[in-house]
């Protein structure tokens, strides 16, 4: 059971004078039940990455399996499907009522009303908007961290197998960030979820994986924690460290003994706060 | 300056009037950095769009150098001097070489070829794109694309730059390098304005502007917001974590400063 990219590679404007070479050759393994952080700088080829993996570019070599299953070109059915959530998605609500927008999808997935419309329901619950104060309400009146959850009910709603998230928190408050994150963690009880994301902060805490790219390349896989102890590995992806992780790097540098380094405030306080009586 | 006098704004809508700002009054002043925290709907942008003039205040008034914003005749005027960055530099960038893009505001203008050429390579070196002239913008990264959309409003030579989440498409280092271009517009003498959701962005400001509901919640110096723990959770902010570390280093004894939310800034304390 997997999402799998083996050896793929997508190049824009192949072909043209103007060809940019944005996977060079991809082999990663997403697994259900798991929460896959991709990060790298604007330019990496994260957004490219997810939208191969939904099928909704097709690989100029190599191929994207859904449990051994191909995905045979953009229009390919199969299940369990791979539901993308776009950079602000709530650019792309469309319908008179939120009920109606997230019921949208199941609907062209050929379910029945009363059977898109329980999905809705269920979509609506799971991002914390209830059915019945949103449902009837018009998607242009929600606040832009509504409007945000709103969207990914959307495609919650269709039951995707994997969930594919773009920047799933950019431009959002902290109320707003903070309640994506609670959605991001849910869903992975019912799926696989990958998000990509400038801000590492956010989610590395949550991560079960972190997949860093560079140049359309896989420089790091690997466990949260394993990036967090060799932070070096951020500078090798050309990305600026967290910088909670900076500040106990530069506190090394400046002849601090720390037996290891922390995302969490608190531990690193401790372990700064140690280090310092050592040194003493 | 400009000075924003009781303004007022609403939305119309089918469903009747939204209110977006409501008796706001603040000012920016020439070789001053505001940053403006809130939340998602708070007004936020329609401030942006109320300072020069793309739109008018329901009620109040906006003025720009003693110009009001709403003076027909003089628009152009109140525009020439406020340049407005949005969030998305994709969106912003029109011509196929750096050099043309930085280029077409002052050409639509009517400067001359000298001292366009002038204005074009200041503004260039000023946000550290000096080099790639010759590059088509596409090919930059987002933080570099981003420093392209200030320096086209730039070269327009701004009394004041409003920025609306300039940073919020780019990773840290795009995000530090924009920060890092405010900071030297504002030692020149522009006055700017950076609308952010990223509290650390609010530590290098001159006042910092909170607005909650269309109302101003707190204008005042970041420390004492930073340092009102109670005042920070009336804004709907909170402390970034390398904020919470600090705040953890001064429950140990050490004299971190409130607007310690760098790394940098939080060793030295060390």
């Amino acid at each position: 059971m997997s999402l799998a990219l083996s050896s793929v590679r997508y190049t824009y404007a192949a072909g043209t004078a103007f060809a940019t070479d944005a996977l060079a050759g991809i082999d990663l393994a997403f697994e259900p039940g798991e929460l896959a952080l991709v990060l790298g700088a604007t330019g990496s080829g994260k957004s490219t990455l997810l939208r191969v993996a939904a099928g909704l570019l097709t690989p100029l070599s190599g191929s994207v399996r859904i449990d051994g299953r191909s995905v045979d070109g953009p229009l390919a059915v199969v299940e369990p499907g791979v539901g993308l959530v776009f950079q602000s998605p709530e650019m792309q609500l469309f319908a008179e009522t939120v009920e109606a927008d997230v019921r949208f999808g199941p609907l062209n997935q050929g379910l029945t009303e009363d059977e898109a419309h329980h999905r809705a329901t269920r979509a609506l619950e799971a991002v914390g908007l209830g059915a019945g104060e949103f449902g009837s309400r018009s998607p242009f009146t929600l606040s832009g961290g509504e409007a945000r959850r709103a969207a990914i009910a959307g495609v919650l709603a269709m039951d995707p197998g994997y969930l594919l998230l773009d920047e799933p928190t950019a431009g959002l408050d902290v109320e707003g960030r903070e309640a994506v994150r609670e959605i991001v963690a849910a869903s992975r009880r019912r799926a696989g979820v990958v998000v990509v994301t400038h801000d590492a902060e956010e989610f590395l805490g949550s991560a079960d994986r972190v997949i860093l790219l560079s140049a359309g390349r896989v420089t790091f896989d690997g466990p949260a924690d394993e990036l967090v102890q060799s932070p070096e590995r951020f500078a090798e992806a050309g990305l600026k460290a967290p910088e909670i992780l900076r500040a106990q790097i530069l506190a090394r540098d400046a002849g601090l003994e720390l037996t290891r380094l922390s995302l969490d405030p608190a531990d690193a306080g401790l372990l700064i706060a140690t280090a310092r009586r050592g040194a003493r | 300056m400009i000075e924003f006098i009781d303004v007022e704004h609403e939305y119309r809508t089918a469903g009747g009037s939204v209110p977006a700002l409501r008796g706001v009054s603040t000012t920016l002043s020439p070789g001053e950095l505001v940053t403006v925290l809130g939340p998602n709907g708070s007004g936020k942008s329609t401030l942006a769009r109320l300072a020069n003039g793309l739109l008018h205040p329901s009620g109040g008034r906006v003025v720009v150098d003693a110009i009001d914003s709403t003076d027909a005749a003089r628009v152009w005027e109140v525009r020439s001097r406020v340049g407005l960055v949005f969030q998305n530099p994709d969106n912003q960038i029109v011509a196929t070489t750096v050099e043309e893009d930085v280029a077409f505001g002052p050409e639509n203008l009517g400067v001359d070829r000298e001292s366009m050429h002038e204005r074009v390579h200041d503004a260039l070196a000023t946000v550290g794109l000096s080099g790639l002239e010759q590059r088509e913008p596409h090919t930059l990264s987002g933080g570099q694309k981003q420093r392209l959309a200030i320096a086209g409003a730039l070269a327009l030579a701004p009394a004041y730059l409003v920025l609306d989440e300039p940073t919020a498409m780019l990773d840290l280092q795009g995000r530090a390098d924009v920060i890092d271009v405010l900071g030297r517009l504002r030692d020149a003498g522009t006055g700017i304005m950076h609308i952010t959701h990223h509290l650390a962005d609010a530590a290098a400001a001159d006042r910092v502007l909170v607005l909650v509901g269309g109302s101003v919640v707190y204008d005042g110096v970041p420390t004492t917001l930073f340092a009102d723990a109670q005042l920070m959770q009336q804004c709907g902010l909170t402390m970034p974590p390398v904020g919470r570390l600090a705040e953890e280093l001064r429950a140990a004894g050490v004299d971190v400063p409130a607007d310690a939310l760098t790394a940098e800034s939080v060793v030295t304390a060390l």
